[in-house]
Formats: structure tokens, C-alpha cells, sequence
């Protein structure tokens, strides 16, 4: 069987934007960027077995300003992650498709990944 | 049991999902507190028993999990099969060996 002429999910250069959309697309966005963060951790992890001279170069970039943003990307990137696949699971269970509500989630998911962002920064720096 | 290839990667999807949720905000809350802490801190954080085994629970739920992700985004977005099972091969053995490495090198940090 000749698979060529499967049609492919629609491009995003020719959607057009609703939140909807919006935060499907970041959905997949941030599990990419996760992924760029699992990835980080690992070399992380690897840089301590390398040695305190190696660890010393992460630790040179990860104590300057975009290491800190870095660490606000990642914990944000996992917030939304977190809170729009929630909503997935809502989704499978047959609940929340009409367009009203549909809308209402995704503000919320978009307004919640930030505080939750800032919740975990301050509960980390602060009580761990 | 489900036979269906398909309807077990979506529901592994979301069980892996679920399961990956406390490792996960565990491991970022320790990472803010210890990212920009000298490497003896470090290291007395990932010697702990349990961080390893938080961190082996992250790393294997987390790993399967973008693998799933991973594969369905090349499916939407490469049209020509080869390259699309060449990278899906390449990705699913990555996703094995990266977390298969950097555990047995935590192991072996923390001994």
C-alpha cells in the first residue's frame, strides 16, 4: 500500500488562531521543551559523575541570569504542560467540549501555568 | 487486555503521564532550591537513596512518556515514511539508552 497521499495535520502557518488552537500547539511545544529539560537534567547528572572541574562550567552558566531563566523556563514549560494534559484527561472522559467552556479552560490553563510557575520558584528557594 | 496497538499507547500515555506528576514536581522543587549551590551540595543531594529512587522513577516515566509524545508529533508532521521510521527508531533508542545512562552514573556518583 502506497502511503504518500495520507493527509498530514494541518500546518501551523495556515491556522488560523483561536485559544483553542493556541494551546493545543503549546501543549506539544512545552512537552518538547520538557524534553530539552529532561535532557538537561541528564547532562546534569552526568556533569557530577565528570567531576567538580566539569561541574564547574554548568555551574558557572546555571548561577548567571540565564540559568535562572532557564530554570523559570523549564518549571513553566512543565506547569503548562501539567495543567493542559489535566484538561486531556477531562477530555477523555467526555466531559468539557463545548465552545464556552472550551474557552474558559484555556484561559485558566494559560493564567494557572504562571502562578503555578511562581508557586513552585517560591516554595523551592524558600522552603526546601 | 487490550490488543489494539494503538489504544495502548494512548492510555500508556496518559498512565505514564500521571505517573510522572509527583517525581516531576518533586524534582523541580529540589532543583530550584540546589541549581545554583556548589558542587558538594549537589552531590549530597543526589547520593541520597531517596533521590535515586525519585529520579529513577522521573527518568523512566518521563522518558517513555516523550517517547509516545515524540513519536506522534513525527507522525503528524513527516509525510515520507523512511525518514519517519528512521527517526522514530533513532528517538525510541535514544529514550532507552540516555535514562539507562544517566542512572547508572547516579549510581555511581552516590557510591
Amino acid at each position: 500500500m502506497k502511503n504518500s497521499d495520507n493527509p498530514l495535520s494541518p500546518h501551523l502557518q495556515i491556522y488560523k488562531w483561536q485559544l483553542s488552537s493556541l494551546v493545543s500547539i503549546f501543549h506539544r511545544i512545552t512537552g518538547i521543551l520538557n524534553t530539552a529539560g529532561l535532557l538537561f537534567f541528564c547532562f546534569w547528572i552526568i556533569s557530577m559523575f565528570l567531576g567538580e572541574n566539569f561541574y564547574q562550567i554548568i555551574y558557572t552558566f546555571l548561577d548567571s541570569f540565564f540559568g535562572k531563566f532557564l530554570i523559570l523556563g523549564i518549571t513553566w514549560s512543565f506547569s503548562f504542560h501539567f495543567l493542559s494534559g489535566i484538561r486531556h484527561l477531562v477530555w477523555d472522559f467526555g466531559y468539557g467540549y463545548d465552545l464556552k467552556k472550551s474557552n474558559i479552560a484555556s484561559i485558566l490553563i494559560i493564567l494557572f501555568s504562571f502562578i503555578l510557575t511562581i508557586l513552585l520558584y517560591l516554595i523551592g528557594k524558600h522552603f526546601i | 487486555m487490550i490488543k489494539n496497538n494503538a489504544t495502548k499507547k494512548w492510555l500508556m500515555q496518559r498512565l505514564s503521564g500521571l505517573f510522572l506528576v509527583p517525581p516531576m514536581i518533586w524534582f523541580l522543587l529540589n532543583i530550584i532550591s540546589i541549581y545554583n549551590k556548589t558542587y558538594l551540595e549537589v552531590l549530597i543531594f543526589f547520593s541520597n537513596p531517596i533521590s535515586i529512587f525519585l529520579i529513577f522513577l522521573l527518568l523512566i516515566f518521563g522518558f517513555y512518556h516523550l517517547s509516545i509524545g515524540l513519536n506522534q508529533i513525527f507522525e503528524d508532521y513527516i509525510s515520507n515514511e523512511k525518514i519517519k521510521n528512521v527517526t522514530n527508531i533513532i528517538s525510541r533508542f535514544l529514550s532507552i539508552i540516555i535514562p539507562l545512562v544517566t542512572l547508572f552514573l547516579l549510581i555511581q556518583i552516590s557510591l
